[in-house]
Order: C-alpha cells, then structure tokens, then sequence
C-alpha cells in the first residue's frame, strides 16, 4: 500500500513538476506570475486530441508537433502580448496572462465544447505488477516525459549558449545587455520553452487522464504553490517544489481525507512561507 | 466652520461625486426592466468590491489575490443570520465586516510580511483553504450551499426585493459612503503613507512609516468593505454556495475591475465594475447558446484594456496627454498628431 | 554629551564580517565625516546606525536612548533621518508629495505637513520641481529631494550616504552649501563619503574605516597626514564586502 501510494505520489508529482518548471522559467527570466501555464497544457493536450483524430497517431507519435507547435504558439503570444505587457506595471503582466487563459479556455469551449474528452486506444497500456505495486504503463508514459524534459531543459538552461543567455538575463538583466545579450530574444525563447514543456506534459497527460477546457484553472495554484516551495526562478527547485507537491497530495488524499488533500497542500505551503519567506531552498 | 473648509477644499470631488450620483440615480428612469436593474445592482456591488480592493490594492499596493474569501464570509454570515436567526442584513452585515478585519488580522500577521508574488500566491492559498472548509463543513451548507429565499418578511429587513430597483438605492448609498471614506483614505497621512509602501516599502520605513501597522490596517479595512460588498451580494442572489462564491476566478476578476477601471483611484473601481459588469452580463444572455463566447469576449477586452491603458479606462478622462492633445486640437488642428 | 554613540558595533554577513568592533561618537552639532576605500563596510555600517538591520552585536545610543534594537521607522520617529547612497525617491509620488510623506512624521494633518513640505522644498532648491514625479528627477535632483524628505522630519541627525558620488564640480560646491546649511539650521550630520576632498573640506571630525575596523579617527587635517590612512588609499587592496 504504501509503495504503491509513493509511485502515484510521484507521478502525480511529475505533473505538478512539468507545470511548475514552465511557471518558474517566465518568473525567473522575467518576472511574470504566469496564469495561463496550465491554459498552455490544456491547449496541448487539445491538440494531441486533434492530431489523434484526423491522423490516428498515437500521443507518443504526436508528441515532437505537439512541443514544436505549443514552442511556435508560445513565440506568438509573446511576440503579440506579452513582450508589449512587459513595458507595463507588473500586475499587468500578471491580469495579461489570466485573461489570455480566459481567452484560451473559453475558446476551447468554443471550439470543441465543454465535455470531457480523452484519446482513446493508446500504444501503451496495461499494468505491470512488481510484488505488492501495480504500475500502470500509462502513468510510466508521463513518468519518463517528465523526468526526460527535466533532463533536456537543465541541458538546455547549462550547457548551450542561449540556455546560459536566458540564465544571464534572469540574473541582471542590465549587465546581461551590456555583455552583448540580446535580451528581447531571450525573454522570447523562454517564453517559448515555458510553453514547449506544457506541450510535453500536455501531451504525455493525455495518456492517462481525461481532460476539459478548463482543467487548467484547477491546476494553476498548486504549479505556484511548487514554484515557491522550490524556492521562486530556479528550476531545480521547482521539479522538488513539484514532486513534493505530488507525494503530499497523495498521501493526505490517501490515508487521511480526500476533500482536504488540497487544503494540507496550501496550510503546508502556508506554513513554509509563514517560517521560511523565500521557499525551501531559496537564498 | 470645519466642515465647510473641508468642502471648499474638496470642491473638485464633490462636483464629481453630485454628477456621477445623480447620473447613477437617474438611470433607472431610463429603464426599469428586471435584467437591466438587476445588473445594475450587480454593477454597484461589483464596484463596492473594487473600492475595498483598491484600499490594500490600489493605495497600498499589497496585490491580494484572495479577496473572494472576505466576499464569502460576509456573504456566508448575512445568509445564515437571516436563514437561523431571523436577523436583518442591516445588522449582519456589520458582524460579517467585523469578522473579516479579524480574519484579515489574523491573516495579515504572516501574509503581509511576504512580498509581490509571493504575497499574492499565499492569498490565493488561504482562499483555498476556505473553499474546501465550506465545501465540507456540512453545519454551513457545505457543498450544496444555502438557499434562504424570505417571503415572510418586509424587503426592507431582509434586503431581499422581488423589484429590484429599492436595492439598487440602497447599494447605491453604501457605494456613496465608501466612495468618500476612500476618498479620506487617499488625502490622509494614512493614504500618504500606503503610497509611500507602495512606491518603496524600504524608503518608506527610514521616513518613519511602520509599514507594517499601515499595511495591517489597509488590509483590514479592504476586507471589511469587501465584506459589506458580499453580505449586499448574498441578499440580491438568494443563494450562496462555494463555488460560486470562492473560485479563483472571482478573486481575479475584483482585481480585473479595478486595473481595468484604474487602480489607485477614486472612480476607477466603480467605471470598471459598471463596464465590465454590463458587458459580461449582455454577452451572457446575448450568446446563452454559444457557451463560452461571454467569456471569451471578457477575457478579449481585459486583454486590450490592460494592454493598451494600463492606468485604465479613467485614464481617458484624466491622462494629460489626452487633455493635451484635446487642447491642442482646439488651438491649433495642425499641431496636433 | 555626545548625541550618538557607536560602541563596539559588530556584523557579520555568515561567517563575513562586514563591521568590527567600530567605535565612535558624534557630537551634537557637529559634522562627522565616515571615509574608508570601496567595499570598507562604511554602507553597512549605515545600515546597522539607521536600523536597516540589525548588528551582531554592539550598541548604537542615540539621543540618551539605547536604539540598537529599533526598527528603521523608530530610529526614524526618535529624530533619525537618512539618505541612501543609490537614491530610493517614491518614484510614483511627485516631489512635493515624496517631501510631505517625511513631513508627515511630525504633522498628522496632510495640509500642515504640505506647508511644511513646502519651506523644506525651499530651502533645498526643489521648489521648482515640486509637481514634477520622482521618476522624472536625474541623480542629483533625487539626492536633493532624499536630503528634503529626510529633513521634512525635524531630524536630529542627518545620515548621508555619498551624497557626491556622480556629481560635477559645481554641483559638488552646491552640495556642499547644502550641507553647511543644514547643519548650521541645528541638524548634526554624519556622512559617508568616498571622495576624500568633500569630507575634509567640511567634517569637524573623520572617522576612517578600512575592512570593516576603525583605522584611526581625529581632525581632517590629522587623518590625511597619518601615514596609514595614505597607504590605506593608495594600497586599497583590503575588502571585507560592504
């Protein structure tokens, strides 16, 4: 029971994860709290539903359009709102992003109705039994993108000249400008990123979950809530932030109350900030 | 003697304050249809809202993004005195009011230490808090909610009108008294200081400004205007419930009204509630078959409106340039752009 | 008696002690002038006196009363004002509004706080800039208006922290009138300043900080003779954070 509890809790933890490390890079590289994040996961999973429809392709197929489309899409919304926002005052920047996940949302409504929808006939499913823990394949799917996209972003974020550009920026954005960075570039592919990994966890979320248009909303404060627990703008600490986020979730829901499981996740929370202002494993 | 010095020194706002009243008290000549009075209720308490917002908000730039939890408890203590005890929302309303500068006493203590994000983050947290606990706490509804529809006794104790247009004086004069102690607020020592917060928190405290004191009490005093705003609410719906009363949404959405209209001012909270209200509730019964199309045009219109003015919609008839370029036009046509 | 007293004054960022053991008194009336090289911890030593933050250890007295656990905006009420070295104006507020916020501390009504607001606008050289937003101000107009709002609050002692830093000859001397003045008005001062000229041209007495300790404090004429004050400057090497 209790090993089968800590591997849901860890999957749910990817989710929360996946959502907080796109949140932590906007907060990080430019200061936004960034309302519309779970709207772009919401928005990628549609699309993996579209693709789905007219092609056939299985999610995993789908997943390469998926994060290049939402990278694009991404692009777009800071080319035309965003990067005009960012001249504005900060609670600006942030009603921007709620009302583009408003926009974003009722859209889909729009589009493709409110009801709940899911992808059907995936290529991987099943459960595989190890001892007292069922693991189910489908969940393993989101398991693996998740800690795949962690691998890649830190690679990205370390190892590559715009990865270390966009951390310059978020440092000192002044000095960044002055040692040649171009920062409106920057800004415009974290962004992107930012939107890119809400595709892979869209995508990889439709392998086990079902999904609305406004399923964005629900997540939204728990991929905050990560965000600060981690400590705000490092994205290592976000992926904590949001695999704890994960186990807390789930053990609460398990072995004490399912109707306050969300309510344990923001008093814990509380608390921290309460004791520790600047997150577990801020400076 | 006093008060004359004061009235002569204020002259601009209670110029403003007769035309916007006497425009407002006017309107329902215009119509008296149920949906059209209805909303204009709705955008008088829309607009109390804003105004109690815009006091920790606006003035003293703490950005809550939790305010739908003072809506709901002045909401939740006006539906039950009414429903249990028989009491009127004329009394209620000032022990819900009471109960959220407790609340946001309490509240203030660890939150208002927090700075930008983080403190708007933890509002929102709090505010969940108090959703699930209404959601379970069966002794108050829980999840169905209250439904306390009083046939029995006069409207003008229960605030409950089958025409709604007596109810819209009356909201109509607590946004009247809110509107002047907002106004106090910003020409004190204590709207001076909450600027001073605002602008430079740091600053402000080797001027002399305890911040945290003036930051408690623009909390406290947002939260029981807002209260006020809620118990108005819960006698015009009839009906309360979780859902409807602590999403995230309606939080966001008392922080919307006043950016839109123009945060930090006097009437800016009231423009955007009136626009925003109206604009919502036309799309709502306008496209009640397209699903979402309200929204989506809401959502479409804050975009622009915080984008294109962020000191919002007041800032036509105030911003200088616009005057300026009025002005200029009236001089000289060439000069101007 | 002497109006402030630094005894001992100790802090330590980690395990980085930015201030040791400082010692020094200022006397009231007078001007005392704090110089040390770059990163010397003259800021933070500042901070500690202001109640920006709090020491490691030592007493700050100030005016008979034992202010070391004061917080900024007591210091401030208890006759304390101050400048900051990168100037923090009220950027939203106008100039006259940043100078009534200050003034306020000793007038709770906004209007006599205004009029007060306004003589102290005057006697700075900001009048013309009263309706002018501080953001709008270049460096210069904003330390100008940090020294206004400082003494819109009657204070007692005035903290200027650079006060010159970035500033051109005649503004140098307009300053330094400035300062005169103020001082002359009753207000002791105690400034930072890099530029070893300025303080010496003005201060009764010089402190001289150099990695955090006290080197040596005495006239101006006896700190730039002392030959280690000389090598201080010139060797400049030692840094201790600020």
């Amino acid at each position: 029971m209790f090993l089968q509890v800590l591997y849901e809790g860890l999957t749910m933890g990817t989710i929360y994860a996946l959502l907080a490390m796109g949140i932590a890079l906007v907060w990080g590289v430019m200061n936004i709290l960034s309302f519309s994040q779970g709207e772009f996961m919401m928005v990628a999973m549609y699309i993996t539903f579209f693709i789905n429809l007219a092609t056939g392709w299985d999610p995993l197929a789908a997943m390469p359009i998926v994060i290049v489309t939402m990278f694009l899409f991404g692009i777009l919304i800071y080319r035309t709102i965003i990067a005009r926002a960012l001249k504005g005052p900060v609670l600006s920047q942030r009603l921007v992003t709620f009302a583009l996940g408003m926009v974003l949302t009722n859209g889909m409504i729009l589009l493709a109705g409110g009801q709940t929808k899911s992808v059907p006939d995936k290529l991987i499913s099943g459960t595989i039994s190890l001892g007292s823990v069922a693991i189910s394949k489908e969940k393993m799917v989101l398991v693996v993108t998740s800690i795949v996209v962690t691998g890649l972003l830190f690679w990205f974020m370390n190892r590559t000249k715009m990865g270390k550009a966009i951390r310059a920026t978020s440092q000192d954005k002044e000095a960044a400008g002055l040692v040649g960075i171009n920062t409106q570039t920057a800004y415009m592919i974290a962004f992107g990123i930012s939107a890119a990994i809400a595709g892979a966890g869209g995508c990889a979320m439709t392998y086990s979950y079902y999904f609305m248009p406004n399923i964005g909303t629900n997540f939204m404060i728990f991929g905050f809530i990560a965000v600060c627990l981690g400590g705000f703008g490092s994205i290592g600490g976000a992926f904590i932030g949001g695999m704890i986020m994960g186990i807390i979730d789930l053990f609460t829901g398990t072995y004490l109350s399912v109707s306050y499981k969300y309510m344990a996740v923001s008093v814990i929370f509380l608390l921290i900030v309460t004791f520790k202002p600047k997150g577990l494993f801020g400076r | 003697m006093r008060l004359k010095s004061v009235l002569a020194s204020e002259k601009g706002f209670v110029r403003q304050v007769v035309i916007v009243m006497v425009i407002l008290a006017l309107i329902p000549a215009i119509s008296r249809g149920e949906f059209f009075v209805s909303t204009l209720c709705l955008s008088v308490i829309w607009a109390i809202m804003g105004i109690g917002w815009n006091v920790i908000g606006g003035y003293a730039g703490q950005v809550s993004n939790g305010h739908a939890m003072f809506f709901a408890v002045g909401a939740y203590v006006g539906a039950w005195g009414l429903k249990a005890f028989h009491m009127t929302p004329w009394i209620t309303m000032w022990i819900g009011a009471a109960l959220c500068m407790l609340l946001a006493f309490i509240v203030g203590w660890p939150l208002l230490r927090l700075r930008g994000h983080y403190f708007a983050i933890s509002t929102m947290a709090i505010v969940e808090c108090v959703r699930i606990i209404c959601t379970n706490w069966d002794l108050i509804g829980g999840a169905t909610g209250v439904s306390f529809f009083e046939k029995e006794m006069s409207p003008f104790y229960t605030l409950q009108f089958q025409n709604r247009v007596p109810f819209y004086y009356i909201c109509l004069a607590f946004m009247l008294a809110f509107i002047i102690i907002s106004r106090v607020i910003q020409q004190s020592k204590f709207g001076y200081y909450c600027r001073a917060i605002k602008a430079n928190q740091d600053s402000a405290e080797s001027a002399g400004v305890n911040s945290t004191s003036y930051k408690r009490w623009a909390y406290m005093i947002s939260a029981a205007i807002v209260g006020i705003g809620g118990a108005l609410y819960a006698q015009y719906i009839q009906y309360i419930d979780p859902v409807s009363l602590l999403p995230l949404s309606n939080s966001m959405l008392i922080v919307l009204i006043v950016v839109m209209g123009g945060i930090g001012t006097i009437w800016g909270p009231v423009l955007g509630a009136f626009i925003m209200t109206f604009i919502n509730q036309y799309a709502r019964a306008l496209f009640n078959q397209l699903s979402g199309l309200n929204l989506f045009i809401y959502g479409v219109l804050c975009l622009i409106i915080v984008l294109f003015l962020p000191k919002g919609l007041i800032s036509i008839f105030t911003n200088d340039k616009v005057k300026g370029v009025f002005k200029k036009n009236k001089e000289s046509g060439k000069e101007a752009e | 008696m002497a109006l402030l007293e630094i005894k001992n004054a100790t802090k330590a960022f980690g395990g980085l002690k930015a201030n040791e053991d400082v010692t020094f008194d200022v006397e009231a009336g007078s001007i005392v002038g704090v110089v040390g090289p770059n990163g010397a911890g003259k800021t933070t030593l500042f901070n500690s006196i202001s109640r920006t933050h709090d020491l490691t250890s030592g007493q700050i007295i100030f005016d008979g009363k034992d202010i070391t656990k004061y917080k900024a905006y007591q210091a401030c009420a208890h006759g304390m004002g101050r400048t900051y070295q990168i100037p923090q104006a009220l950027e939203d507020m106008t100039v006259l509004e940043n100078i009534t916020v200050g003034a306020l501390l000793k007038h709770s009504k906004v209007f006599d706080a205004m009029e007060k607001a306004k003589e102290v606008s005057e006697f700075c050289g900001l009048t013309e800039l009263n309706g002018k937003l501080a953001s709008g101000l270049n460096v210069m107009q904003k330390k100008r208006l940090e020294i206004a709002r400082a003494l819109a609050g009657e204070p007692k002692i005035l903290l200027l922290d650079e006060t010159m830093a970035g500033l051109n000859g005649v503004e140098r001397d307009e300053a330094i009138e400035l300062i005169r003045r103020i001082n002359k008005s009753g207000v002791t001062i105690l400034m930072i300043e890099h530029v070893m000229k300025v303080v010496m041209s003005v201060s009764d007495k010089v402190v001289v900080i150099v990695s955090g300790k006290k080197l040596m404090e005495g006239s101006p004429e006896e700190v730039t003779t002392h030959p280690e004050v000389i090598n201080a400057y010139l060797g400049g090497g030692h840094n201790a954070g600020r």
